[in-house]
Formats: structure tokens, sequence, C-alpha cells
């Protein structure tokens, strides 16, 4: 039985991803994600029962370095690509102020 | 005469011999870059031979003391996947547009360091997001064997400015089929490593559990060549192997005698072009007359591969892309906002549909309700993927296939099939799951246009399928063949 997305999932996935889809990108995305479920379910076909979940293919564990303090960017480096910057931090459109005023 | 045509060794005994300074092969290759860019668009930067001055000098002076590498003073091409510090790193996605690189990556930091001289950053699918470079937000690159159609990708702008001789080689990133795929698709040389084998650090972020970072070359011998200088353990990179770098012995195989080659007829019909195929087989005809023999295996359907592909790496593009908030760096919307999560909103809406798409679907395959239906099976069937390869490295010594199932599209002919990227990685997708190497090469033409084929060997067997693959192309012309307009 294949999954069919309705325009309420895709306005649902548009939030937990924080991303906004025009009209027009919801219109075409939202058949489109029905055809990628569908193509994708075929794994159901596959029988992993008892099968372990590979999540890496290295078989490398716990990779540790000694907690020391080495060189890293300075400040003005680290700021280097901000959109926009004041006095060391950056700087975002001031958002705080309006739920004060709601509360 | 195109300096970009040569290999790296001739381009050594020209450097080494004095018959040319390092100043005037750049300069060279630089012209090419230009005049051919207006049709190929492999480039996003060039670096002028100004900004090039220092590396050039300093690999001038390495020459006249006889202090040179494989590669010192030999002009190249990287993605621009790869943080390059102090230069424009866009990952062909318009919110990097204004990024300046505030570190380097470690495959450029080691080319720098064995004195190769990168003249330019070049185009890709916008986050490496498909297989053709139709995605990237700067347009799409040109196949120089026809400029209608897209040179393969992600790893595009590479391929093209290979195999259009704009430069000698490319270094590019795999996640699935990425340097493979574009290799096949313009009739070059791509090898990607094992997983772990070249590090990830300073690669713009893809599919976390199998990116890789390998050379697009115009033989195995330079594949090979470059591996040695960007490979090897590095401590940036917690997924790192711990081996020293790659040392290739080429000359140690002659011929193929006692070679036990592994084919699946999945990976030969159905969705194959039939004139793909068809060079393929003619190519395993030339490697049985070198000695090798030919043993049909059991492997799992291809398809499912591509599923389990789709999968993982979808959900892990929704966790990469969402560092990218356009507050510490890239672009960002000035719009009026209510809260904070209206600043990431606005900002992240500047993404290309592309990037949003696989974003958003890994966010659904990983949601909750949905995780164990998609993500844990995907994982699952990942696990069967490697069983499958472990079972058939115990009779044969390396696994040949096409490497794409068709020769290279009309550019616009595949943008409204949402999987398209995924399908053209098809034959791919299974060996890069298990992380395993595989490296392409030319077999001819089909329709006027290049066909490859790849060889894929057991984790960490770079050297016997390099050296499978060597004894073919010495037996064989076809990484010989040049595009007629891109001399």
């Amino acid at each position: 039985m294949s999954t069919i997305i309705t325009q309420d999932d895709i306005k649902h996935l548009e939030k937990i991803s924080m991303i906004r889809l025009s009209d027009e990108e919801r219109n075409t995305f939202t058949p489109q994600l029905t055809s990628i479920l569908e193509y994708v379910e075929k794994l159901g076909e596959v029988d992993t029962k008892d099968v372990p979940e590979t999540t890496q293919v290295t078989g490398i564990v716990n990779v540790l370095r000694e907690d020391e303090v080495k060189p890293t960017f300075t400040q003005e480096q680290a700021l280097a690509n901000a959109p926009e910057q004041e006095r060391g931090y950056f700087k975002i459109r001031g958002s705080l102020k309006n739920i004060a005023a709601d509360a | 005469m195109n300096l970009a045509r040569k290999t790296i060794p001739e381009l050594r005994t020209m450097l080494d011999s004095k018959e040319i300074s390092v100043r005037e092969l750049t300069n060279s290759i630089l012209q090419q870059v230009q005049q051919k860019d207006g049709d190929l668009k492999s480039f996003l930067t060039i670096f002028s031979e100004k900004e090039l001055s220092p590396a050039i000098d300093a690999a001038q002076k390495a020459i006249d003391e006889g202090k040179a590498t494989d590669l010192t003073g030999i002009p190249c091409s990287v993605k621009d996947i790869f943080n390059m510090v102090g230069t424009r790193t866009t990952a062909s996605a318009k919110i990097l547009d204004n990024y300046i690189a505030p570190y380097e990556s470690t495959v450029t930091s080691r080319l720098k360091n064995a004195g190769a001289i990168i003249v330019g950053k070049v185009n890709m699918d916008a986050w490496a997001h498909g297989s053709s470079t139709e995605t990237s937000d700067y347009g799409p690159s040109h196949n120089p064997w026809d400029i209608t159609r897209h040179p393969g990708g992600s790893s595009g702008g590479s391929a093209s400015s290979v195999a259009g001789g704009q430069v000698p080689y490319s270094v590019g990133t795999e996640t699935a089929g990425s340097i493979r795929g574009p290799a096949a698709a313009t009739g070059i040389t791509g090898f990607k490593g094992t997983y772990g084998r070249v590090s990830r650090y300073g690669v713009i972020a893809m599919g976390s559990s199998l990116d890789s970072p390998g050379p697009l070359t115009r033989t195995v011998e330079d594949a090979a060549t470059i591996m040695k200088y960007i490979s090897g353990h590095d401590a940036h990179d917690g997924t790192s192997i711990q081996e020293s770098a790659l040392n290739i012995d080429l000359s140690a195989r002659k011929d193929l005698k006692g070679l036990k080659i592994g084919i699946s007829n999945d990976y030969f019909s159905g969705a194959i072009q039939p004139g793909v195929s068809a060079r393929v087989k003619e190519a395993l005809e030339v490697m049985k007359s070198l000695g090798a023999e030919i043993r049909e295996v059991e492997m799992l359907n291809p398809e499912y591969a591509v599923a389990v592909y789709t999968i993982v790496c979808r959900s892990e593009v929704s966790s990469n892309l969402a560092r990218y908030t356009g507050t510490r760096y890239g672009t960002f919307k000035n719009d009026p906002v209510q809260t904070v999560y209206d600043v990431f909103m606005n900002n992240r809406s500047i993404f290309g549909f592309e990037a949003k798409r696989r974003s958003m679907t890994g966010s659904y395959v990983l949601s909750k309700g949905y995780y164990d239906k998609y993500y844990r099976k995907a994982q699952q069937v990942r696990t069967l993927i490697r069983q499958d390869y472990d079972k058939i490295f115990q009779d044969v010594d390396v696994f040949i296939s096409p490497t794409l199932p068709n020769i290279a599209e009309v550019i616009g002919d595949a943008l409204n099939n949402p999987l398209f990227g995924e399908m053209a990685d098809l034959l791919i997708c299974a060996s890069a799951m298990a992380g395993i190497p595989g490296i392409s090469v030319p077999v001819g033409l089909t329709e006027n246009m290049p066909v490859g084929m790849q060889i894929i060997g057991p984790a960490k067997a770079e050297e016997r399928i390099a050296q499978v693959a060597h004894v073919y192309q010495t037996a064989t012309e076809f990484h010989k063949l040049v595009p007629a307009n891109y001399e």
C-alpha cells in the first residue's frame, strides 16, 4: 500500500525542515514525493528479519584525541563571512522583543 | 599543441628538462581554460596568472632545486566543493555565492603541498545533488563530445574541464557516482577510493557516510599518481581510515592471467542502453584475451541499492543542510520577522528546488512514525548489500559493469524526473553504499558519445582495480580519443 502525500503533509514538512516552498514548488513536490516514496517502498520486498543495520562502513569506533588547546579562528576570521555583524557579534533581525510584547 | 592533453608524466618530463617553465605551462593552460569555457562552462572561478604567481614561483624553485614531486608545477582544476582558504567556495549554490572559505580542505592542502597549480574551481550540481550539473545555480556545464548534452555529475565541471582539454586533470568528489559517472559520460578515467581513504575535511558535505574525494584524469596512471598525494589518514576527519597514503605499483601486473572477473546480467540488461552494454562486453572480451576469466555472479537487484541510497543520502542531506541558517555566513534575507524561527525560514527559502526536495524527503523518512519503515529498513538492506559483495569477492577478484546505464542526455531532458540523479547512478549505488572502491575507464563510443566501464573491488583493494584498469588501458586506445571540436 503506497503512501499518498497531501499538501498538508508538505506544509508540515516545511515546518520541520524550516524550508518554505512557493505555491508552485509545493504543487510540483507533492506528487513527486508520493512517487519517490512509491519507489523506495519496494524495499518492503526484501526480507530483513534479524538483519543488523549498517550505519557506517569503516568499523572505526570512538575516535578520540587529547584535550589540548590549539589555535583556532580569531574573532575576525569567524565573523569574516557574517552577512551582518555588530561589536563582534553575528547580527540578525530582532525577534525577542515581539515575543515580550505578546506576553 | 594543447598541453592540457598531456599526461602527468609527459608534463613532468617537459618541466624537469626545462623544455618549458611552470609559468609558461600555466599560462598555456589558462589560455585553454579561457578559450573553451564560453562553450563548456566548466569553471565558476578562474584564477589569474597574478593570483597564481606565488604557487608558480614556489613550484619552479622546487623543480630548479631538484625537489619536485610528481605533481609539482602541473596545473589542474578542483570541484567548487573544496574549501580553499581566501577563495570563493560555492558548491554551485547561490546561498554560498559570496562565501569566502576561512580554512583549507585536506585535499587541496595536500595538492598545494605537492606543488600542484590549481588554476580554478569548477562547476557541479548544487550541493552535489544531481548527476548532470543541471541543478547548479550557475547553469549546466556542457559535454565536449556534444555541447547540447550535459557532462554527467555531480563532478561535471571536473569532467568537462579534463575531457574538453582545458586542464590535464581535476579532483572531484563522489557520494554515489559523482566521479565515475561524469568520467564515463565524457570519456575519461575516474577513480573513487574506499570510503575513508581520502579525507572529507573541508569538503562541503552531502552524504557524510558516503562522500569520497578522488581524481578525474586522462589515464589510470595519472589517477593512481594523484591518489598517492591526496590519500592517507587525516586527524581532521574522524572517519578517515588508519592507512598511509596509497602507493600503487602499476608495473606489478603485466596481463590479466588468473584474474577472475564477476559480472551480473542485471547490470547489462533492462534499463541499460544496448550500445553501452555492447561496448562493455567488447571490453570484457579484450580482458579475456589478456588472460582473465569471466564468471556470472548472483547479486541483489541494483534497484534496491538505488532505494537504499535515496533514503540514506537524503536523510544525511537533511541533516547536513540543517546547518545553513544564513546567520554566520551565506546569503540572507532581511525581511521582517516575528521569531527566530522566521529568520531561519526566510534565509533557507533561498535554497534551490533540488536542495529543498532532497532535504524535505530526508526529513520525511526520518520523522516520527516513518523512521522504522524507511530509514531503519534502508540501513538493514545496506547490510545485505555489503554481505552481497563479501560473498562474490570470495569467488571473484573484481566486479565489472557499465558505469552509467546511458550515454549523457540532452540538457533539460531529465529535469522533471525527481529521481533522475539516483537513476543515473543505478549501477553505482550498491558499491557506494558498501563503501568499496571503483574506477571507470573509457571503452569506446556509441552514437558518437563515450561509454565507461567500471571495475569494482573489495574495501582497500584500490591497487588491484587500478592494476586491472591499467592493463586494459595499455592494451587499448579508447582513452586517447579526443572530441573533435575541443582538441
